[in-house]
C-alpha cells in the first residue's frame, strides 16, 4: 500500500488530501521551470530538484538558507522565482566546499551563518538582470513577513535572527529595513551596534570575497552566540523550554528539512557525464539487497489470474469508458511516430539530377540529351523501431485509479500500434498481504536479521510486445478486479521489466512505470533497515538512467515521483481523458529521448 | 564573371594596424579592391585567435575550417578578413541541392551563330582555382557525400583538379586558398539542432589544416558590435538595454546546453532584436517578434522567464498568469 500523502504531510488539513494530484502537478510545473532557469541562470546542467530539495548530479546541493523554501500553500510564484535565482546566484558565486569548511557550531549560528552568505550572493546580482533583482527581494520580504507574523519575533532568540538578518539584507542591498517591523528591531539594533559595528561596516564593502566576507560574519555569530548563552542563562530555572524554544525556531526555518548529512546520501541519478566510478559505486550498493527467499515468486500471464467470464464483464466496462473519451487517437499516433522514428533506408527514388545512374533510364538520355533526370537516389523513410512497456504500480491504493489508468494504457497501446511500435503492459504485486508464506518460513526459522526482501512477488503480464492490442484486450480488462491490488515492491519489478525488454530486438526502448507511491511492503519494511526498498528502487532507477539502453519515465498519480525517477511527471487522470494528458507524456519522451540517444 | 585584374598579392600589411592583435605579423595584400572582393564593415568585432588562423590561411596556405554555432558570424569573419586583405572571394552555400556538376561543370546547348552546339561550361570550382580566390564553402558539413569528394582533391594543397570531360587538369593558382564553415565538428546532428548537417568523412577532415571554433564573443563585445550597427543605443540607457538583451540571449544559449530548450538566441537574432526595438520602440513586442515566435510553442513559458528576469516584465505567455489562477498568487 503506498502512502500518498507522504509528502504532504506538512499540509496536515484532511480536504487538501483530494488536492494532492492537482498539487503534485502543481509543484511539478513550479521545479520544472524554476529548474530551468537555475540551470541556464547559474551554467549548471545538472542541477534538478529531486523529491522539491536542490540537486547537482545527484548530490545535495548542500544550499539550505531558509527563504529559499517557498511553499505552495502560502507563497506566490514570484517567490518561487526568487527562490531559484538565489540558488542560481548561489550555485554562480559561492564556494559551497569553503562555506561548508568554515560553518560554525551552534544551531543559531549555523542558520546565520547560511542566511548571511545567501544574501552576499544575492546581494551581487548585476545590474542588467532587473526583473531577476526584483524577484530575489520579493521573495526575502515575503519570508521576512511570514516570519513576523508566524509569532517568531516574539522570542528572544527569533527576534535576534530576524534583525540580524534585516540589517545584513539592508547594508548589502541598500534597501530599507521593512517598514512593518522597523521599530521592533531598532533596540536589538541599538543594542547589537557596539559588539558588531566593527563587523558590519565591512559587509558590503567585502562582498565580492567570499573568505574575507565570511570573517566578518562569524565575527558577529560569536557575538550572537554569547548573547544566546545569556539568554539561556536567564531563563535556566526554565532550561527545557528554551531548548525547545531553539528546535521549534530552528525547524520553522525549514533547516530540518535539509541534513546536511546528505552529503553522504543515496548514490543517485546523474546525469549523462556519469563516470564509471560512479557507476561501480551504483552496481555495488545494488549488490547489498537481499532477497530472503525466492521461491514463491512467480511470473503470471493476466489470463490466468482472472476467469474469462470476469474478464468479458471487465471489458465491457472498459470498452464504456473508452467509448467515452474524447482523445483524437490517429492524432496520437502520428505525434508519437515523429517522436519515436528514425530514418530508415527504404527503397529508392527515381528521376534525380544526380545519384547513382538508373539504367532504366538511359534510353532517356540518347532521345533528349537535354533531360538530365536519370539518376536515382537512396530514401530514408521515418520508421519507429521502438518497444515501450508499460509498468504498472498494483498496489492497493491503485486501485482508486485503475479504470483511469487502463483507459489510458488501452488508448496508448493503440496509438503506439498504429505508429509502428511494439508495446508491452506489465504489473507487480504480491501474492499476499504482509509476506505471506515467505514471511513465515522466515518465522518458523527464528527470524534472523536483516532477511532482506520477505514476501513473494506477483509479476503479472498483461500484455506481452507480440501480441497485438486488439487480441490482448481481454487480458488488459483483467487489470480491473480489485484483488488483484496488494503490495508493491518496485525496484524488483523495474529490474524485471528492464530483463525482459533487454531480451527484445527492438532498437529503441521505452519504460513508463506508472505508480501514486514509493515501495511498501510490510513484512519488509518491519524487518529490515529503513528505507530499505527506497533505496533500492532509486539505485536501480539511477543504475537504469545511467545504463542508458532503456529510457525510463515514470507517470505519477498524486506523488512526486521526482525522489525516484529523473524523468517524470505528476498526472492528473479526469474521468474523461483529453488529448492533453497524452500530450504532456509526448512531451517529456520528446524532450529527454532526444537527447538521449 | 568578370575576371580578376591583379594576380599576386603586391603589399604586405601589418596585422596590428589592420586587425589590432598584438603581434608583429605582415600578411600579404592586394593593393586593389577588385569587384569580387567584399565590403568592409567597420563595425566587426574580429576574434583574436580566429582572425589568426584565416591569416594562416591567406598567408600560408592552409586550409582553414571555422566551426560553431549559428549566428556566431563564421562566414562574415572569414570574409571581413578577406575585404582588409583586398583578397577576392567567393561564398559557396553547401546546402543539399549543390550537385557535382553544378561545382564542376556541365555540357549546355549554346546558340552560336544561329546554331546550336554543346558547350561546356566551367563550374565555380575550376574558375576559382585558376584565380587568386579564397573559395569559402558554408555549411560545409550539409553537403551531400558525393559533392564531397569533388572537393576532397582541391582540399591538398597542390592537388591538381582533373576536368573528366575535357581531358584537362587545372593546377591551382597559387594564391587560390580554401576556407570553410560548418556548424559541427564532422560529427552529425548529434545534439538535433543542426538537421541535414552529415558526418563529415574522416578523411576529408584529416585535410583540413587548421580547425578553428568561433563561440560567442563576451558580453562586453556584444554590446559593442550592436552600439556599433545601431547608433540609437549609443547612450548610457541604451548600454543598459543592450546588456540586458544580451542577458537574455546568454540565457537561453544556457539553457540550450543544459538540455531545456530547442532553440537559441544567436547574436544575429540579437542584432535584429534590436533594430526591431527601433522600428516598434517596444523591446517586449520586437522581442516577440524576432525571437519568440520562433519558438516551440511549449518551450514559451521557459522564455518568458528569461525575458522577467532581465526586463522585470512578464510576457502574456508567462506561466505567471496561469500561476495567478492555480496557486497562492490568487488568494491574496
Amino acid at each position: 500500500m503506498a502512502n500518498t500523502n507522504l509528502e504532504l504531510s506538512t499540509l496536515g488539513r484532511e480536504e487538501e488530501k483530494d488536492n494532492a494530484p492537482r498539487i503534485e502537478k502543481l509543484q511539478q510545473q513550479v521545479e520544472e521551470i524554476c529548474g530551468a532557469i537555475v540551470r541556464a541562470a547559474a551554467g549548471e546542467p545538472q542541477f534538478r530538484f529531486r523529491g522539491r530539495r536542490p540537486e547537482i548530479g545527484g548530490k545535495p546541493s548542500g544550499i539550505r538558507a531558509p527563504h529559499l523554501q517557498p511553499d505552495l500553500n502560502s507563497d506566490d510564484f514570484r517567490s518561487f522565482r526568487g527562490a531559484a535565482d538565489g540558488i542560481a546566484l548561489r550555485l554562480k558565486l559561492s564556494d559551497i566546499d569553503l562555506h561548508r569548511s568554515l560553518m560554525p557550531q551552534t544551531a543559531v549560528g549555523q542558520l546565520l551563518f547560511e542566511l548571511m552568505e545567501q544574501l552576499r550572493v544575492e546581494s551581487l546580482v548585476p545590474d542588467c538582470y532587473p526583473g531577476m533583482k526584483g524577484n530575489l527581494r520579493h521573495r526575502f520580504e515575503q519570508w521576512c513577513f511570514q516570519f513576523h507574523s508566524s509569532g517568531l519575533t516574539e522570542s528572544h532568540i527569533g527576534l535576534l535572527v530576524y534583525t540580524i538578518g534585516q540589517m545584513f539584507w539592508s547594508r548589502l542591498t541598500l534597501n530599507h529595513v521593512m517598514e512593518i517591523t522597523e521599530e521592533l528591531i531598532e533596540p536589538q539594533r541599538m543594542m547589537l551596534a557596539p559588539h558588531t559595528g566593527k563587523y558590519m561596516i565591512n559587509v558590503r564593502k567585502l562582498s565580492h570575497d567570499q573568505a574575507a566576507y565570511a570573517v566578518q560574519a562569524l565575527g558577529i555569530i560569536s557575538v550572537v552566540d554569547e548573547l544566546v548563552e545569556a539568554y539561556k542563562g536567564d531563563e535556566s530555572d526554565d532550561d527545557d523550554k528554551s531548548d525547545e524554544d531553539m528546535e521549534e525556531l530552528v525547524n520553522s526555518f525549514g533547516l530540518i528539512l535539509y541534513p546536511d548529512a546528505g552529503l553522504e546520501g543515496t548514490m543517485g541519478v546523474n546525469g549523462p557525464q556519469v563516470t564509471a566510478t560512479d557507476y561501480r559505486e551504483l552496481m555495488k550498493q545494488l549488490e547489498k539487497y537481499t532477497v530472503y527467499s525466492s521461491e514463491n515468486d512467480r511470473v503470471i500471464h493476466a489470463s490466468k489470474l482472472v476467469s474469462e467470464d470476469q474478464r468479458q464483464q471487465h471489458r465491457e466496462e472498459l470498452d464504456l469508458r473508452i467509448k467515452g473519451q474524447g482523445v483524437n487517437v490517429p492524432r496520437l499516433a502520428r505525434d508519437l511516430a515523429a517522436i519515436l522514428s528514425a530514418p530508415e533506408l527504404d527503397g529508392w527514388n527515381f528521376g534525380e539530377e544526380s545519384g547513382h545512374l538508373d539504367a532504366k533510364r538511359l534510353t532517356r538520355l540518347v532521345t533528349s540529351p537535354e533531360y538530365r533526370q536519370i539518376f536515382r537516389r537512396e530514401r530514408y523513410q521515418p520508421k519507429s523501431n521502438c518497444l515501450v512497456t508499460f509498468l504498472m504500480d498494483n498496489s492497493g491504493s491503485m486501485k482508486t485509479h485503475i479504470a483511469s489508468i487502463a483507459t489510458l494504457m488501452e488508448i496508448m497501446c493503440r496509438a503506439l500500434e498504429q505508429a509502428g511500435a511494439s508495446t508491452e503492459i506489465l504489473g507487480f504485486t504480491t501474492r499476499a498481504w504482509q509476506g505471506g508464506k515467505t514471511y513465515k518460513q522466515w518465522q518458523r526459522r527464528g527470524k534472523p536479521a536483516n532477511p532482506g526482501r520477505l514476501t513473494e512477488l506477483e509479476h503479472i503480464v498483461y500484455k506481452d510486445a507480440d501480441t497485438p492490442t486488439k487480441r490482448a484486450r481481454l487480458d488488459i480488462a483483467a487489470m480491473l478486479k480489485p484483488s488483484l491490488f496488494r503490495e508493491g515492491i518496485d525496484g524488483e519489478a523495474l529490474l524485471w521489466a528492464a530483463e525482459r525488454m533487454s531480451a527484445r530486438s527492438e532498437e529503441r526502448r521505452i519504460l513508463i512505470v506508472l505508480s501514486d507511491g514509493c515501495p511498501m511492503e510490510t513484512a519488509t519494511n518491519q524487518n529490515n533497515p529503513e528505507d530499505y526498498l527506497d533505496n533500492h528502487l532509486q539505485q536501480v532507477a539511477g543504475m537504469l538512467e545511467t545504463r542508458g539502453d532503456i529510457e525510463l519515465y515514470a507517470l505519477g498519480f498524486g506523488l512526486d515521483l521526482s525522489t525516484y525517477y529523473r524523468h517524470n511527471l505528476a498526472l492528473e487522470l479526469p474521468e474523461r481523458l483529453e488529448n492533453g494528458v497524452f500530450k504532456e507524456i509526448l512531451q517529456m519522451i520528446a524532450k529527454h529521448g532526444r537527447r538521449s540517444r | 564573371m568578370s575576371d580578376i585584374k591583379v594576380q599576386q598579392p603586391d603589399i604586405m600589411i601589418s596585422v596590428r594596424d589592420v586587425f589590432g592583435i598584438d603581434t608583429n605579423l605582415k600578411v600579404p595584400a592586394f593593393s586593389e579592391r577588385d569587384d569580387h572582393v567584399p565590403e568592409i564593415d567597420t563595425a566587426y568585432q574580429f576574434n583574436p585567435e580566429v582572425t589568426l588562423a584565416i591569416l594562416a590561411g591567406f598567408s600560408r596556405d592552409r586550409r582553414v575550417m571555422v566551426q560553431g554555432l549559428h549566428g556566431t558570424g563564421k562566414s562574415t569573419h572569414i570574409e571581413q578578413v578577406a575585404a582588409r586583405l583586398n583578397w577576392p572571394c567567393v561564398r559557396i552555400n553547401l546546402d543539399g541541392h549543390i550537385s557535382r556538376l553544378d561545382l564542376v561543370g556541365k555540357d549546355t546547348i549554346v546558340l552560336r551563330d544561329g546554331k546550336q552546339i554543346t558547350e561546356f561550361q566551367e563550374g565555380i570550382v575550376p574558375w576559382a582555382l585558376r584565380r587568386p580566390t579564397a573559395l569559402i564553402f558554408d555549411e560545409f558539413d550539409a553537403g551531400r557525400p558525393d559533392v564531397m569528394f569533388v572537393i576532397q582533391r582541391i582540399l591538398e594543397r597542390d592537388g591538381k583538379f582533373t576536368l573528366l570531360d575535357q581531358n584537362e587538369v587545372i593546377h591551382p593558382h597559387s594564391h587560390f586558398r580554401l576556407f570553410a564553415t560548418a556548424n559541427t565538428v564532422g560529427l552529425g546532428n548529434s545534439t538535433g539542432l543542426y538537421h541535414g548537417t552529415q558526418m563529415i568523412n574522416q578523411a576529408q577532415m584529416d585535410r583540413w589544416n587548421i580547425v578553428t571554433t568561433l563561440n560567442y564573443l563576451p558580453t562586453e563585445d556584444e554590446v559593442k558590435i550592436i552600439q556599433a550597427r545601431l547608433p540609437s543605443f549609443n547612450d548610457e540607457k541604451g548600454k543598459q538595454l543592450v546588456q540586458s538583451m544580451i542577458a537574455v540571449a546568454d540565457l537561453t544559449r544556457q539553457s540550450f546546453a543544459a538540455g531545456d530548450i530547442s532553440t537559441l538566441m544567436s547574436p544575429r537574432t540579437v542584432i535584429s532584436w534590436a533594430e526591431n526595438i527601433e522600428i516598434f520602440s517596444n523591446p517586449a513586442i520586437a522581442f516577440r517578434l524576432s525571437f519568440l515566435n520562433k519558438c516551440d510553442e511549449a518551450e514559451k513559458p521557459m522564455i518568458a522567464e528569461f525575458f522577467q528576469r532581465c526586463f522585470d516584465q512578464e510576457l502574456s505567455e508567462s506561466w505567471a498568469h496561469q500561476a495567478a489562477e492555480v496557486m497562492a498568487d490568487g488568494q491574496h
